[in-house]
């Protein structure tokens, strides 16, 4: 029943907020309630065997639950961050529905089923892009193409695939497998050249936008990957697709790297250090020991905080100062200061700076990437520099004193919200011991980190 | 009803040889017509005749499925193409009125969409090239065990699906070119994997697109009236 409950929970949720949309004080706390449960649910610890639906087995492993309880979360704050700073009418149905199909995506173990979900909530999530923004129309059309493409090569692998196994040596499903899941995952996953849609979510979306198709969205992907390797793969495909991880995980962190160092918005640069910072995460995968996976799972959840406080920020910037570049931000400091900082310490975990939380699970990453690759070593430390030498010039510009006269002050609500999440963030880089504080059981499921891509 | 029953019975005797040339015509008639409303007429034909292809080789209550979730999809983009339609007439001035370049309304959107808006025999051309694209495809990489007409059609959908989408300029029309690439794929991949949930999830997964097209086509509009009301 609980894992029929986190799918239709949210499904059923949403049409109530539909309904809601036009009072936002009950349809925002609601919303947000609904994916507190759903978090609740997916942590409760109550492990129930795998369930049959329509002769499909549906199942919820420890690593899904832990995946899919902190996306929950992270909208959930999204969600009464929205209260005060509107993401759009449907936003907060969109988010539910958005949740309900990633869920069962999650859960489903057939790769056709699941993949077809995981398709349908991306397209529910490319809408929340969609604003009276001139051009925010257009970025979502051509998003949701890419997206659906990415969609439907993942299905043709899970054919091929799945057809692999009752024909293991017929050549061409494994052939149309590599390419398509190749393919599917790099432009779902935004991995270099394929990343061109993440940079316009964060220029033309709200911020929730922003979370969900970049940290919600990622996640979901990761998991399906990670079902996707465990149920069938040819002998030598984990080698293969680790190899790719590799090179395309270190690709993804040189060029987002290298191309932060030139933005001059708040959002562009969130959107290369994202992207650098995802590289990463894919190298810790392609690595391929137990201790880089883990890192790597501990990485994507640090990196998904910091998004979320730099995306907080910059809608309270854009807000506040009706613009993101060098030149609005010049004084932001006096009126958003709580953004300003939380922008800082936000933008600085995701380049890796020490003293916030994405510093030490960066610097373990580098070291296993040394002991195997040393040469490439150094200019992938060197192009972390690249985000943090934008955000310094963003902060910079945000510190200098220049006269204000008028002009809308910071919301506190969201503010405070995204001061404490950046705190957190501080908190967790000064002292990574705090993590020792969460339940027993959230801690075994993320220490048994199993992108168990080893086999 | 004997109308009904007589377009029953010819539909029901078309051969696949027929519906493959019935596919590239509609498919043809779809990017070449220029009001946005006419075009989902050739969509609708499209799903039928996909319908009637899939339905002859997996099971025929598919095909009236088919064609269900077909008119669901023009129904909605039908409202949206009225309302988008209706909107820019009242935005730009008609084609004759407006023969000067540089009388061309001053919205930027509205500029690049009277440039690229190259006229029929453009996209004539453009459906030749996918023509040509798709045969290639076809007699150099048939899928092994899929019927030739099958797999023709689906390589001409697809590729005549792509070209529409990367020679369009507004959402309404991407997403018709998104439709029809789906479509493609999707005639191939039903002949591959006939399970009854997924092809149930594929309807809903085109109609959950019809809507996110929708959704594009009416923030396009407004996002240009309120440029063109600054």
């Amino acid at each position: 029943m609980m894992l029929l409950a986190l799918v239709a929970l949210p499904l059923v949720m949403a049409v109530v907020v539909l309904l809601l949309r036009g009072l936002p004080i009950i349809a925002a706390p609601l919303s947000a309630a609904t994916l507190i449960v759903m978090a609740v649910l997916c942590l409760s610890g109550q492990q129930v065997g795998p369930l049959v639906v329509l002769g499909r087995s549906i199942n919820l492993l420890p690593l899904e639950a832990v995946g899919l309880a902190f996306c929950a979360m992270v909208l959930a704050l999204m969600v009464l961050y929205a209260y005060r700073l509107s993401q759009g009418s449907w936003a907060y149905s969109l988010t539910l529905l958005s949740m309900s199909f990633f869920a069962a995506a999650i859960m489903v173990r057939n790769m056709a089923i699941g993949g077809l979900l995981l398709e349908m909530g991306v397209i529910t999530a490319v809408m929340l892009v969609l604003s009276k923004r001139p051009g925010a129309a257009m970025t979502g059309m051509r998003i949701l193409i890419l997206l659906t493409l990415s969609g439907l090569l993942l299905l043709l692998a899970a054919w091929a695939l799945e057809s692999r196994a009752t024909a293991p040596n017929n050549q061409m499903f494994t052939d149309i497998g590599t390419v398509a899941l190749t393919l599917g995952f790099s432009i779902a996953l935004a991995i270099v050249p394929f990343h061109i849609w993440q940079p316009s979510v964060f220029y033309y979306g709200e911020p929730l936008a922003a979370v969900m198709l970049s940290v919600v969205f990622g996640i979901v992907v990761l998991l399906r990957l990670n079902a996707m390797f465990q149920v069938s793969m040819w002998p030598g495909g984990r080698e293969l697709f680790s190899a790719l991880l590799l090179g395309g995980g270190t690709l993804t962190a040189l060029v987002g790297g290298i191309t932060a160092l030139a933005q001059r918005t708040v959002n562009r640069a969130l959107a290369y250090a994202a992207l650098a910072d995802m590289g990463m995460v894919i190298i810790g995968l392609g690595i391929n020991t137990r201790a880089s996976l883990g890192v790597a799972a501990m990485h994507l959840v640090y990196r998904g905080i910091a998004i979320v406080v730099v995306s907080m920020s910059l809608g309270i910037l854009r807000q506040c100062l009706d613009g993101d570049d060098i030149t609005h931000l010049s004084g932001a400091i006096r009126r958003a200061p709580l953004a300003v900082i939380s922008m800082m310490i936000g933008g600085f975990s995701l380049a890796g700076l020490p003293l916030t939380a994405g510093f030490a699970t960066r610097l373990l990453l580098y070291r296993a990437f040394a002991s195997q690759y040393t040469p490439w070593t150094i200019p992938l430390i060197l192009c972390s520099l690249g985000p943090a030498w934008a955000f310094t010039r963003c902060i910079a510009a945000a510190l200098v004193s220049t006269p204000i006269s008028g002009g809308r002050r910071e919301p506190l609500l969201p503010g405070l919200l995204t001061f404490a999440l950046s705190l957190a963030l501080l908190a967790l880089g000064v002292y990574p011991n705090l993590l020792s504080l969460l339940p027993k059981e959230w801690l075994g499921s993320l220490a048994s980190v199993l992108f168990t891509l080893r086999g | 009803m004997p109308i009904i029953d007589r377009l029953f019975a010819f539909l029901d005797n078309l051969t696949p040889g027929q519906i493959a040339l019935g596919l590239a015509l509609v498919s043809t008639l779809m990017l070449v017509i220029d009001e946005r409303r006419l075009s989902l007429l050739p969509l609708l034909v499209q799903y039928i005749l996909v319908a009637l292809m899939i339905g002859s080789r997996i099971y025929h209550p598919i095909a009236f499925v088919w064609i269900g979730i077909g008119v669901a999809i023009c129904l909605v983009l039908y409202i949206t193409a009225r309302h988008v339609q209706q909107g820019l007439r009242v935005l730009a001035p008609s084609s004759r009125e407006e023969s000067p370049i540089w009388r061309t309304p001053p919205a930027p959107t509205l500029r690049a969409i009277s440039l690229a808006n190259m006229g029929p025999i453009f996209r004539l051309v453009v459906m030749i090239l996918g023509g040509i694209v798709a045969y290639g495809l076809w007699r150099s990489y048939p899928l092994q065990g899929l019927p030739a007409e099958l797999n023709l059609t689906g390589y001409w959908l697809i590729s005549v699906g792509l070209l529409t989408t990367l020679t369009s300029v507004d959402p309404l029309r991407m997403g018709l070119g998104l439709l029809t690439f789906v479509n493609g794929f999707e005639a191939v991949y039903l002949f591959l994997e006939q399970s009854l949930v997924v092809i149930a999830l594929l309807g809903i997964v085109g109609i959950v697109m019809a809507l996110g097209i929708a959704a594009s086509a009416e923030s396009w509009l407004e996002s240009l009236q309120e440029e063109t009301a600054r």
